[in-house]
C-alpha cells in the first residue's frame, strides 16, 4: 500500500511542479503523471478491482477540485479509464512494453473523451486537428515517465517482496 | 423466461443511457457556468496547493538561482542601462503627474467605466501551468485573502494576461487570452494615428501564436504595427492595456468583412510571474 500511495502522491505534485518548466503552447511534453499513476499501481492491487476503482475516483476528484476546478468531470473519466486499465491488465501481462503501450491508449482515450464532453457542452467547436495534436502532445514525456516509474517500482517491488500481479 | 431477460436487458440499457445523461449534463452545467467553489473545494485547493508551494520551493530556488547566474553575466550592461533610465525617471513622473490629470478630466468627459491609472498592482507567482490542457488557464498564489476578486484583470510587463476566474483564499485561477473558449471574447481598440478603430478580439491561433480581431467598425486603413489596447467597455479590463501590434489585415472576397491579426506582445508560453489589477476603490 505505501508503494501505490507513494506513486499517487508524487505522480500528483510532480505533475504540477512539471507544468511549471514547461511551455503553456508545447508540441511534446504535456504532462499527464496522475493518470500514469492509475496505470503503474493497478497490479499492486492484486485484482481488488473496487479499490481500484475507489482510489481512481479519489485521484479523479482531487485532480478536479485543485487542478481544473471541473467537478465530477474527471471523477467520471478517471473511473472509466480505471475499468478500462483494469481490462487491459487482463490481456496483457505486466512489463514495461504493456505499460507503455496501455499508456499510450489511456492517453488516446482521455484526450479524445474530454475534447468530446467539452465539445458536447458547448464550450468549443470541434476540431480534429486540435484532437490530434492534444493526444500527440501528451504521449512521449508521459510514455517516458511510465516507463521509468515502471522500472523503479518493479525493482523496489522484487527488492522488499511486494506482492503484484505480473 | 427468455422474454423476461430481453425486458431486463433494456431495461438496463435505458438506465445507463439516463445515468450518462445525468452525468454528461451535471458536467456540462459545471464546466460552462462560471460557478463559485464551495467553500469544501476552497479549502481542499489551499491544503494542496500549500503542499505543493512547499515541495516546490527548493526547486523553485535552484531555478531562481540559475536564472540569477545567467542575468549575471551582462551584469555591467543592465547597470549602465539601467542608469540611463534613472536619469529619464524624473520626466516620466512628472509627465505622469500631468497624464493622470488628462485621464481625470477625459474620464468626466467619455464617461468610461475603469482606466488603467486607477488601479493598484499586486504582484503573484504562477503556482502551476494548464493543467487541465483545454482551458488554458494557470494557478496564482494569491486570493481572497489578498484581494482577488472574480474578473481582475492581470497583466505582465508586455502586456494583458488575462482575467481571475475563480479564486480561493490563498490562490486564484486566471483564464488566459489564449483561451479557446467560445465566449471568450474582448473589446478592444487600434490606435491609428490620433484616432481609434474599434473591434473585438475573438480567436487564438496557436500555430502562428496571433489574435485576430472581428468586427471592425471603421472603414480607415490600419497600418501594420499599429498598438492594439483594451477599450474599457465591459468592465472587466481596464483602457489602455496593451494586447499586441497589428501583424496583418485580411478581407473577405466581397471586401465586406475585415480581420485583422494581431502579434500578441506577450509571451504566453512562459509567465512565471504576474500582476493582478486591482481597482483603488476596492483598496479601501
Amino acid at each position: 500500500m505505501i508503494m501505490v500511495i507513494g506513486v499517487l502522491i508524487f505522480s500528483f505534485f510532480l505533475e504540477s511542479i512539471v507544468s511549471n518548466f514547461i511551455p503553456l503552447d508545447t508540441n511534446f511534453f504535456v504532462p499527464l503523471f496522475s493518470l500514469i499513476s492509475l496505470i503503474i499501481i493497478y497490479p499492486y492491487f492484486n485484482g481488488e478491482k473496487m479499490n481500484y476503482l475507489k482510489v481512481c475516483a479519489g485521484i479523479g476528484l482531487l485532480y478536479d477540485v485543485v487542478f481544473t476546478d471541473t467537478l465530477m468531470m474527471n471523477l467520471v473519466l478517471f473511473i472509466l479509464l480505471g475499468l478500462f486499465i483494469c481490462f487491459m491488465n487482463q490481456l496483457f501481462s505486466n512489463n514495461v512494453f504493456s505499460v507503455i503501450l496501455i499508456s499510450a491508449i489511456i492517453i488516446f482515450f482521455y484526450r479524445v473523451m474530454g475534447y468530446g464532453i467539452l465539445c458536447l457542452s458547448g464550450l468549443f467547436v470541434f476540431h480534429m486537428e486540435r484532437l490530434w495534436e492534444s493526444i500527440f502532445s501528451s504521449l512521449l514525456l508521459n510514455l517516458i515517465y511510465a516507463s521509468i516509474i515502471y522500472l523503479i517500482t518493479d525493482f523496489l517491488a522484487k527488492k522488499y517482496h511486494i506482492r503484484k500481479i505480473d | 423466461m427468455y422474454r423476461r431477460n430481453k425486458l431486463e436487458k433494456k431495461y438496463m440499457i435505458l438506465i445507463v443511457v439516463v445515468i450518462v445523461a445525468i452525468v454528461l449534463g451535471m458536467i456540462t452545467n459545471i464546466v460552462r457556468t462560471e460557478r463559485e467553489l464551495s467553500p469544501i473545494e476552497k479549502s481542499v485547493k489551499d491544503s494542496v496547493l500549500l503542499v505543493n508551494k512547499v515541495v516546490y520551493a527548493p526547486i523553485k530556488f535552484v531555478k531562481n538561482k540559475i536564472t540569477e547566474y545567467q542575468e549575471k553575466q551582462n551584469l555591467y550592461e543592465k547597470y549602465k542601462e539601467l542608469e540611463k533610465k534613472v536619469k529619464e525617471t524624473e520626466l516620466i513622473n512628472a509627465e505622469r503627474l500631468e497624464l493622470k490629470k488628462e485621464v481625470e478630466d477625459m474620464k468626466k468627459t467619455l464617461e468610461l467605466n475603469h482606466v488603467l491609472a486607477e488601479s493598484s498592482y499586486l504582484n503573484a507567482t504562477v503556482v502551476n501551468r494548464n493543467l487541465g490542457y483545454w482551458y488554458n488557464t494557470i494557478t496564482i498564489d494569491k486570493g481572497e485573502k489578498n484581494g482577488v476578486k472574480k474578473d481582475m484583470a492581470v497583466i505582465v510587463s508586455e502586456g494583458l494576461v488575462g482575467k481571475v476566474i475563480k479564486t480561493t483564499a490563498f490562490n486564484s485561477t486566471v483564464k488566459l487570452l489564449t483561451s479557446d473558449d467560445a465566449n471568450n471574447k474582448i473589446s478592444v481598440k487600434i490606435q491609428v494615428g490620433d484616432q481609434f478603430v474599434y473591434g473585438l478580439l475573438s480567436g487564438y491561433n496557436k500555430k502562428n501564436r496571433t489574435f485576430s480581431i472581428e468586427g471592425i467598425s471603421s472603414n480607415m486603413k490600419i497600418p501594420k504595427g499599429s498598438i492594439v489596447t483594451t477599450t474599457g467597455m465591459g468592465d472587466v479590463f481596464p483602457s489602455g492595456i496593451v494586447i499586441g501590434k497589428v501583424k496583418s489585415i485580411k478581407t473577405d472576397n466581397f471586401d465586406l468583412a475585415k480581420t485583422v491579426i494581431v502579434e500578441g506582445s506577450v509571451d504566453y508560453d512562459d509567465i512565471n510571474y504576474v500582476t493582478i489589477l486591482k481597482r483603488k476603490d476596492e483598496d479601501k
